[in-house]
């Protein structure tokens, strides 16, 4: 059997996607993972994380240069990359990775270029959604504000939980890979959260 | 006076647990009038998700998160307590999201929570207890607690709104205990 990419991720403080090759060393049990007889980690001589952003703009980082790993001497626990939004966007200074879809492409070969016949490659779906739980969080903060009628018709309460259901809903998108529902919900949030409900009058009172 | 704000949470959810078992009891009874409670019901779960989430670049500000701990307190109708310290809220944030443990000090009485109505009430067979509240509003919360040999257990008997200020509580059998209407 061939070597068989496995790739973790973690968003962690929103800065930067974390990735853990999670492959392991070949053994009896894990008959995909590093090492004779499929290919050594000494052996890669290309490695590449090619990342579409939620813009569609593409992002082409090269572990070994970008990332300084060298793989003559890396073990496959120490395979840990840190894709920061400096990286990803070209920027000077780190900030919240925009909400959205990254798709990764994690490419290995112990040849110079990659080969149909000698390369290894994962695609792999990332779906990032801060922003807009915090846009959600906010309005969720504000509902002291503006529950004083103490009536169920409140529409500030009401528009609140069909966003903190959408936000649910996303998140479970993001968990299971659901990238076309991911999207679409996406989308929604966003445009109820482009809404200033903080000017209703109409608690329902 | 030290509270510990993982217990006030914990304490909260129980609050919660307890508010949504007696939702689910009015609705096998057909009680009406219960959207306040569930609109309350609903707040209190976002306010549950969130605050044990908030971290980050975009966390809520300090009088934000007052607001909505002492909206939890109202809501639930916790005693006693009134989280005041802004500095100590941004600390419980932080390390709640850290995991840990800090004790709140600065608690005084909390000073905007509406009391209930309270009143007693007695009965033989069928009857019904008409109480005239000045609540002013129609969705109020009725709990009524009857009398039995290990004290105070709360019923659930048909309860009819009237009008802003009154309501009546259908009993169909002898009972004795207090009814609260918030």
């Amino acid at each position: 059997m061939a070597l068989t990419l496995a790739l973790q991720n973690s968003v962690g403080d929103y800065t930067q996607i974390t990735l853990t090759d999670t492959t392991g060393d070949y053994s009896s049990t894990n008959v995909g993972g590093w090492g004779v007889p499929n290919i050594e980690l000494s052996s890669v001589v290309y490695a590449h994380l090619i990342v579409t952003l939620p813009s569609g703009a593409v992002v082409d980082i090269d572990i070994i240069n970008d990332l300084e790993i060298d793989f003559s001497t890396v073990t496959s626990d120490e395979l840990v990359y840190n894709l920061t939004y400096e990286m990803l966007y070209s920027q000077s200074s780190e900030a919240t990775l925009p909400d959205g879809i990254y798709a990764i492409q994690y490419a290995i070969a112990d040849q110079v270029a990659l080969d149909e016949d000698a390369s290894y490659i994962l695609n792999t779906n990332i779906m990032t959604y801060y922003t807009v739980q915090a846009g959600v969080f906010e309005r969720i903060g504000e509902i002291p504000t503006y529950y004083k009628c103490a009536s169920c018709g409140n529409q500030y309460v009401k528009e609140t939980t069909t966003l903190f259901m959408l936000l649910q809903s996303l998140i479970a998108a993001s968990t299971y890979s659901s990238t076309v529902q991911f999207t679409s919900i996406l989308t929604v949030i966003e445009d109820i959260l482009s809404f200033d409900s903080t000017n209703t009058e109409n608690c329902g009172c | 006076m030290d509270v510990n704000l993982i217990t006030f949470l914990a304490g909260t959810n129980q609050s919660f647990v307890n508010k949504v078992d007696n939702l689910v009891r009015h609705w096998r009874i057909g009680t009406k009038g219960t959207c306040k409670l569930e609109a309350d019901l609903q707040v209190t779960m976002m306010y549950l998700y969130m605050l044990p989430r908030l971290s980050g670049t975009y966390a809520l500000t300090s009088e934000q998160i007052t607001n909505v701990i002492n909206s939890l307190v109202t809501i639930l109708n916790v005693t006693n307590v009134n989280i005041t310290n802004t500095t100590v809220i941004n600390n419980i944030v932080t390390n709640i999201v850290n995991n840990t443990y800090i004790n709140i000090n600065n608690i005084t009485n909390i000073n905007n929570e509406v009391p209930p109505y309270i009143t007693t009430y007695a009965g033989v067979d069928d009857f019904t207890v008409t109480v005239i509240h000045t609540k002013n509003k129609l969705e109020v919360d009725v709990e009524v607690y009857e009398n039995d040999i290990t004290g105070l257990q709360l019923v659930y008997p048909d309860v009819t709104v009237i009008d802003e200020n009154t309501v009546e509580v259908h009993f169909t059998s002898t009972s004795d205990g207090k009814i609260y209407i918030y």
